[in-house]
């Protein structure tokens, strides 16, 4: 047994409301030993050898952020990407200034492509979007240079430009891009089924297993940054299990990184749908046995309903969208429920993927049905994302007993856009309905599901307290959150989502010495600047992990 | 030579893993290639099968079972590569899939052309489903989409809910052939139409084995129109348009209004409106391409060009004629 380890802090935020607020921390072998001062902490000192330190004396100690939904994968495709994007990007690496107007879009592509040494390095960027970048095509792109593939990948991954390089560099026949109705070869541009073919050029690349290690480094480094000490990688695989967990364990699952990882693995992987319901839940059942010291799988599982949120594929209920496209179903409501099934029975937590107030709507109506066939309690079925909703949903679901983690950066980036182009005022204002949940009673965690949102808990609180739009407007005021029940919803209560609210999420004696360490006092700076709260770096399983 | 695509849509428990069965074991003499979702549910005679891998079963009438993976490029791909190639490929809708956006896919990937869009349904259940809160939509999108609507389980029924159910799915698919089975059991060329030269779809009609071919056209009309001005445009088609249908906002009234054309008939009635706002188009069916073209110039004329969107191809109101059987109606939604 090693010695004890006391630190001392400005002020501790311990989120455990019996005690809320300390001044020292011991702790010995990962866990905390005790919470309070260090007079109270006095009887175990005196009777174990410890050291106390100070070096947090000017910090603020908060328990280790927690993201319980993010995708590594998919960031360690996107992260070495270059950004080029219209709202601030923190990364490990470097910051993403926003970029607004045409002419300064051009200048930063160009500087990127002179920053190259690689002549036939291919050079992707992610970020463009018209609104704020102006037209951007082939002509353009061979500009910046005629010979190196220059690819512009949009924000919302929907479409691609091209410069002539970048064609040829694609591989794909001539003949068909030419006759392709969703493939414009004169500005370059490939998107819908079009964006099929260029994504297939485009995997050589992006999926290219040392650019891929390369891309989860980074993604490492920038869970770090964010202060987590723990998250959820929210089902497991992306696209390609062997290669997504191999490059997983060689860079998260070593003795240096300052965080853990819960793995929630999919109910069906590929295909499959009913029938197959049996050799599903063997699957899932058999991925504890990968499980490590960081690395846990537990017994959870992630479903699907309808599509993507920043897609606009979400199922909504009458009077649908403006514009009267439909959203989509990523499984059948019959399929849903019957892979629901075994699971429910089986005492496991479901994760539903819910984006629409329709897709939320069958999700309620198939736990209702499961809670008639076989009543469970604390059985912690969360709705994942919580987009649309209905005051009587929210309601509906807390009779039910389940649970929601919210993305509440879909306020800020999408909250007017939606609301001019997509929905209307009344039901974009109010999406991510965070004051109804709290009324309710709802135990309610925030995430990020990186990369939709940048990977910083306090950017997530932030939106949830303030509810204001990149533009500035402040959406529904009603919704917002308190900066406690923020707070809460990136520590405890995101513990509570993943069932680890027993080991992590605040700080009290038992629990892992999991900190973040953080230079001013949430509960103390105005409300509006959350975000720019500046983070020394966590402590994790009682060993700082400063930022470089 | 681009092998033609048949895409095979319905939603869940229709009988499309009965069809597709039935389609790779009954004797029709084309190596058809068929790309299932789900592997398991193909159930397949031992003795036929000639090789067996993790994602495919060959058989040794030359045909050709495999499972998508998630991803339909590699799984199109790869079967375009084989040797001999297809001559036909069956690509299975999922339940929920929008089989005109799987149309559009397969229509513009090298290598292949789309020969036509089959839509199974269960006679027993369709109307309830196409009624649900959840589907409903999607379900009926599923018919809109369908050149062939293969009407299955027909002995669930009695004689008069089909006769209702037959010009329900009229109403629904006006121009769609509907090809009535039980147990999936169909003639397979039914299912392996192909294009003739022109571009044109030869679908084997319901009632003889006259073959007829049908190109369409669609006419987005995103402002109000002047009722009566349309009355007479219509009135005035020639006698080759066989089917006219769809929306417009009626200028007086603001009014959403039914447009339905079959023939010397015509109404265009106010739309009780449903869940959704219909898109403002219309589908036009006929025989001769032609008359189609020119019918169609003379409506753009009449109601003035628009610009559709950046997104449209071509820019103007009216999408040229394709020999695809029916419009992508999310094509029209969207812009």
């Amino acid at each position: 047994m090693s010695s004890i380890r006391v630190y001392t802090a400005k002020r501790i935020r311990t989120m455990n409301p019996s005690l809320p607020v300390a001044t020292a921390v011991a702790v010995r072998d990962g866990h905390i030993i005790e919470v309070g001062s260090l007079e109270t902490l006095q009887p175990w000192l005196d009777a174990h050898p410890h050291r106390i330190d100070h070096t947090f004396r000017n910090h603020v100690l908060m328990p280790g952020f927690i993201d319980p939904h993010l995708h590594p994968s998919l960031a360690a495709i996107l992260l070495p990407c270059h950004f080029i994007t219209a709202t601030e990007w923190r990364l490990p690496d470097r910051v993403s200034a926003p970029v607004h107007g045409h002419n300064a879009y051009i200048d930063r592509l160009k500087q990127i492509e002179e920053s190259l040494t690689d002549p036939n390095e291919p050079l992707l960027t992610w970020g463009y979007h018209k609104i704020w970048h102006g037209k951007v095509d082939r002509a353009v792109l061979n500009s910046i240079s005629p010979t190196r593939p220059v690819i512009v990948w949009q924000r919302s991954f929907h479409e691609v430009i091209a410069n002539d390089a970048a064609i040829e560099w694609l591989g794909a026949d001539r003949a068909l891009m030419e006759r392709h109705h969703q493939i414009d070869l004169d500005t370059g541009r490939f998107y819908e089924t079009g964006l099929a073919v260029a994504m297939n050029g485009m995997r050589k690349l992006i999926l290219e297993p040392g650019r891929f290690r390369r891309g989860m480094e980074l993604t490492k480094r920038a869970v770090h940054k964010g202060g987590h000490t723990t998250i959820c990688d929210m089902g497991l695989p992306m696209l390609n299990l062997d290669l997504e967990w191999s490059t997983l364990k060689a860079v998260m699952d070593t003795d240096d990184t300052p965080f853990r990882t819960q793995f929630v693995a999919r109910a069906v992987e590929r295909g499959g749908g009913l029938g197959r319901e049996a050799e599903n839940l063997e699957r899932v059942r058999n991925m504890p046995k990968r499980n490590s010291h960081r690395f846990q799988f537990r017994k959870a599982v992630k479903l699907f309903t309808d599509g993507g949120y920043f897609a606009e594929l979400m199922q909504v209920q009458p009077p649908g969208f403006i514009d009267g496209h439909e959203g989509e179903w990523l499984m059948p409501p019959e399929v849903f429920e019957g892979l629901c099934r075994p699971f429910w029975h089986e005492g496991y937590r479901i994760h539903v993927h819910c984006t629409g107030d329709l897709g939320l709507e069958l999700a309620l109506d198939v736990l209702e049905k499961l809670q008639n066939e076989r009543p469970r309690f604390n059985h912690r079925f969360t709705i994942e994302h919580f987009g649309l909703s209905t005051p009587e949903q929210v309601r509906r679901l807390a009779d039910l007993g389940a649970l929601a983690s919210v993305n509440a950066y879909y306020v800020y980036e999408l909250g007017e856009a939606y609301w001019k182009r997509s929905l209307g005022y009344e039901r974009a204002s109010q999406m991510a309905r965070l004051g109804t949940l709290m009324r309710h009673n709802v135990t309610t965690a925030l995430h990020t599901d990186f990369t939709m949102a940048p990977a910083l808990p306090l950017n997530s609180a932030w939106v949830a307290v303030n509810r204001r739009t990149d533009a500035g407007s402040v959406m529904c005021p009603e919704e917002c959150m308190t900066v406690d029940q923020a707070m809460r919803a990136i520590t405890i209560d995101a513990a509570y989502v993943l069932g680890m609210e027993h080991e992590v999420g605040s700080i009290r004696a038992g629990k892992k010495a999991d900190f973040t360490v953080l230079e001013a006092d949430p509960f103390e700076v105005a409300p509006s600047e959350l975000k720019d709260i500046p983070i020394w770096g966590t402590v994790f399983e009682g060993v700082p992990a400063p930022l470089r | 030579m681009d092998i033609p695509v048949t895409i095979l849509g319905g939603y869940l428990g229709a009988g499309k893993t009965t069809l597709i069965n039935h389609l790779l074991t009954t004797s029709h003499g084309r190596r058809v290639t068929v790309l299932v979702n789900d592997f398991g549910a193909v159930n397949i005679d031992a003795n036929l099968i000639t090789d067996r891998a993790d994602q495919l079963i060959a058989l040794s009438n030359g045909c050709v079972c495999c499972s998508i993976e998630d991803d339909l490029a590699a799984a199109i791909d790869a079967q375009i590569r084989r040797t001999p190639a297809p001559e036909h490929i069956v690509i299975e809708a999922s339940g929920v899939a929008e089989p005109a956006r799987i149309a559009s896919y397969a229509q513009n990937w090298p290598g292949l052309k789309l020969a036509a869009v089959v839509c199974v349904v269960d006679a027993e259940t369709i109307r309830e489903r196409a009624s649900n809160k959840f589907v409903g939509r999607v379900v009926q999108r599923q018919i809109r989409a369908a050149s062939v609507i293969v009407l299955n389980k027909i002995d669930m029924i009695d004689a008069e809910s089909l006769a209702g159910l037959s010009s329900w799915l009229d109403e629904l698919a006006p121009g769609a052939s509907i090809v009535r089975s039980t147990y999936g059991n169909i003639d397979p060329a039914r299912l392996l139409s192909v294009s003739d030269e022109q571009g044109a779809v030869t679908y084997a009609t319901d009632d003889d084995d006259r073959s007829a071919r049908f190109f369409d056209a669609v006419i987005t009309l995103p402002d109000p129109v002047d009722v009566d001005k349309l009355r007479g445009m219509l009135a005035s088609a020639p006698p080759s348009i066989h089917r006219m249908k769809g929306f417009i906002a009626d200028a007086a009234s603001g009014q959403t209004m039914l447009v339905q054309c079959a023939g010397k008939r015509l109404s265009i009635d106010r739309y009780p409106g449903g869940e959704t706002s219909p898109p403002l188009a219309l589908v036009l069916i006929g025989t001769e391409r032609k008359e189609l073209e020119l019918y169609r110039l003379r409506f753009a004329h009449v109601f003035g060009p628009q610009i559709t969107g950046p997104h449209e191809p071509v820019s103007g109101m009216i999408e040229p004629t394709r020999p695809s059987a029916r419009a992508d109606t999310r094509g029209i939604n969207r812009t």
